[in-house]
């Protein structure tokens, strides 16, 4: 009932221009914490004298006459103050034996929702059955320009949606067949297209390897988009981190990617010494690897870098797998000290193409492509083998959850940086939505819930 | 139209060489693989080799003598960090790079060793 008498005094849709800095965020988080208008309930319509009492105690007849039968009154303190402040204000007004009850004029907002047009199809940003709750991550960060992003992935295409947060990230595909760019190691992390003929990869009992012509992935800018498209800018689609920046670490190319050039690429963007390069000017916080392969337990090459790059404070996201098997099988998935991810659809459900297991940490949505618009839409890129104009495309994978659960990460970092990566797994964990009694995953099969932003960051606020 | 004897043999020597050259290169396909290895090592052991170059050397001195190949089978492709080693070895079938890697794997200084898988993305 209290609530009811609340009147939202700021902002219906937080009109937020495209491009915002972190102390506009700062400022308009402060506006939150002040107010200088009290509302007063009376138990009968006051009198005149009541009105000059009131002036006397210090406020200030704001002449806003509200209906409700004019046992409301909204007054002007006369001065913006902290919330505490006017609490005991309003505690004073109380002691009248005329007001039923006295409260600061809180100063509110909807949930922060981005302008850009496709955002409404991103169900898996929102949708409270199986989206990861952003808006109301978004009410207490947005990501913070100092935070860089690492994605260990196909590298990045031209996007207009992407360019502007992209920093200097670097090639680490060491075959140039693979690298499809005519050399090894570079320091142009752009996707040339991963497109292959049957056969290119090999053969397996005798089939082809890929067994039909495949068009190019364009996956790293699928992934970097869902983590850091350009956002609130009447344009596209949304990313789950507007401000933060993203370093292409392009270890996959044609037929995947060596596991010493992604170790190699995990080491260097975290601002550890990689041989033959100079050391990365640009740190990352949280690094998504959206790949993996088949192995019975971590290979030691893994265990070793994941160690050596979360004892400098990186948190690693990883994909379980779209094996529909125990994601103990996948691998750097099995391997301990990181974040992996399984994939719901939009019931909640797990991905019928998931792996499963008590490894899973946290599920997130992946989508389920079979069912238009229940995919994971995000950037991507209309050329069938090489690059040609940026687009939009909904693909479904753990590769598509995993992103979700970095950007949070990431947002985390912008809310407090001094938590260890062991920290904000924890916190990540514990603030979960439990799967519905009649979901087909359960905590033994697909970790602790489905990845909840709202109450994951405000958990990670407390701890400061 | 009849050949004369001495164009007949030119003809057969042709056909022979070219058998001879096609089943040469058969086997050389069929005989050397190559393969990548990621070659850990105890953090001391590694720092008293010397290096990347070193732990290599230490590598191709202890391998099977019966190696077919080569006798310095393994190259240097990157020092990896965390005190590994990515290297190149030839072999000529996967039973003999396996009796390889167990050996090797008895070195006291070496830690591990484990094939450089390939992985890929996760879309469906």
């Amino acid at each position: 009932m209290k609530s009811l008498l609340t009147r939202t005094v700021l902002a219906a849709t937080l009109l937020t221009p495209a491009f915002i800095s972190q102390a506009e965020v700062d400022n308009y988080r402060l506006l939150l914490q002040r107010t200088d208008r009290v509302i007063v309930h009376f138990k009968e319509k006051p009198t005149e004298a009541r009105a000059l009492a009131f002036i006397k105690q210090g406020v200030t007849h704001g002449g806003y006459g509200v209906a409700a039968g004019k046992r409301q009154e909204v007054l002007e303190i006369g001065a913006t103050l902290d919330l505490d402040d006017v609490k005991i204000l309003a505690k004073g007004l109380e002691d009248d034996p005329q007001v039923q009850f006295a409260e600061p004029d809180l100063v509110m907002q909807t949930m922060r929702v981005p302008n850009d047009p496709l955002y409404n199809e991103q169900w898996h940003y929102f949708e409270p059955t199986a989206g990861i709750n952003l808006p109301a991550a978004w009410e207490i960060s947005i990501g913070r320009t100092e935070n860089v992003i690492g994605v260990v992935d196909t590298g990045i295409t031209d996007h207009k949606e992407i360019n502007d947060r992209v920093l200097p990230g670097y090639d680490f595909v060491s075959d140039p067949w693979m690298a499809n760019d005519g050399d090894g190691w570079d320091d142009n992390p752009h996707d040339p297209g991963d497109s292959l003929q049957p056969g290119a990869c090999g053969t397996s009992f005798g089939n082809p390897i890929p067994a039909n012509t495949q068009k190019s992935s364009w996956h790293g800018t699928h992934v970097a988009g869902t983590i850091a498209a350009k956002t609130n800018d009447n344009m596209g689609v949304s990313g789950v981190t507007w401000l933060s920046r993203l370093q292409p670490l392009r270890a996959l190319g044609r037929c995947g990617g060596y596991t010493s050039d992604i170790v190699s690429a995990m080491r260097w963007a975290a601002g550890l010494k990689v041989y033959g390069l100079p050391v990365n000017p640009n740190p990352v916080n949280v690094i998504n690897l959206s790949l993996g392969g088949t192995a019975l337990s971590c290979p030691r090459t893994y265990q070793d870098a994941i160690d050596e790059v979360v004892a400098a404070g990186v948190t690693i996201v990883v994909a379980a797998g779209n094996e529909q098997q125990n994601v103990a099988l996948s691998t750097p998935a099995n391997c301990k000290n990181i974040i992996v991810v399984g994939a719901i659809n939009r019931t909640g459900n797990r991905s019928w193409y998931s792996n499963f297991g008590s490894g899973i940490d946290i599920m997130a949505p992946g989508g389920e492509t079979h069912f238009p618009g229940n995919g994971i839409l995000s950037l991507y890129n209309s050329g069938l083998k090489t690059a040609k104009n940026s687009s939009y495309a909904e693909l479904q994978g753990t590769s598509m959850a995993t992103p979700h659960i970095t950007g949070l990460i990431d947002l985390s970092y912008a809310v407090n940086p001094s938590l260890t990566p062991a920290e904000r797994k924890k916190l990540l964990m514990e603030t979960a939505r439990p799967f519905a009694s009649d979901s087909n995953c359960s905590a033994f099969r697909c970790g602790s819930g489905i990845a909840d932003g709202g109450l994951f960051l405000r958990a990670v606020q407390n701890t400061q | 139209m009849k050949l004369n004897k001495k164009t007949t043999n030119k003809i057969s020597s042709l056909i022979f060489l070219i058998i001879i050259s096609l089943s040469v290169q058969a086997e050389i396909r069929e005989e050397i693989y190559s393969t990548r290895l990621i070659i850990g090592f105890h953090s001391k052991c590694y720092q008293g080799l010397g290096g990347a170059t070193e732990a290599t050397e230490y590598i191709n001195q202890h391998q099977l003598s019966d190696h077919q190949l080569s006798d310095n089978p393994i190259s240097l492709i990157r020092p990896l960090g965390n005190n590994s080693i990515l290297i190149h070895i030839i072999h000529s079938n996967q039973s003999e790079l396996q009796k390889n890697i167990n050996h090797l794997l008895l070195l006291h200084k070496v830690r591990y060793i484990e094939i450089d898988n390939t992985m890929n993305s996760f879309t469906r």
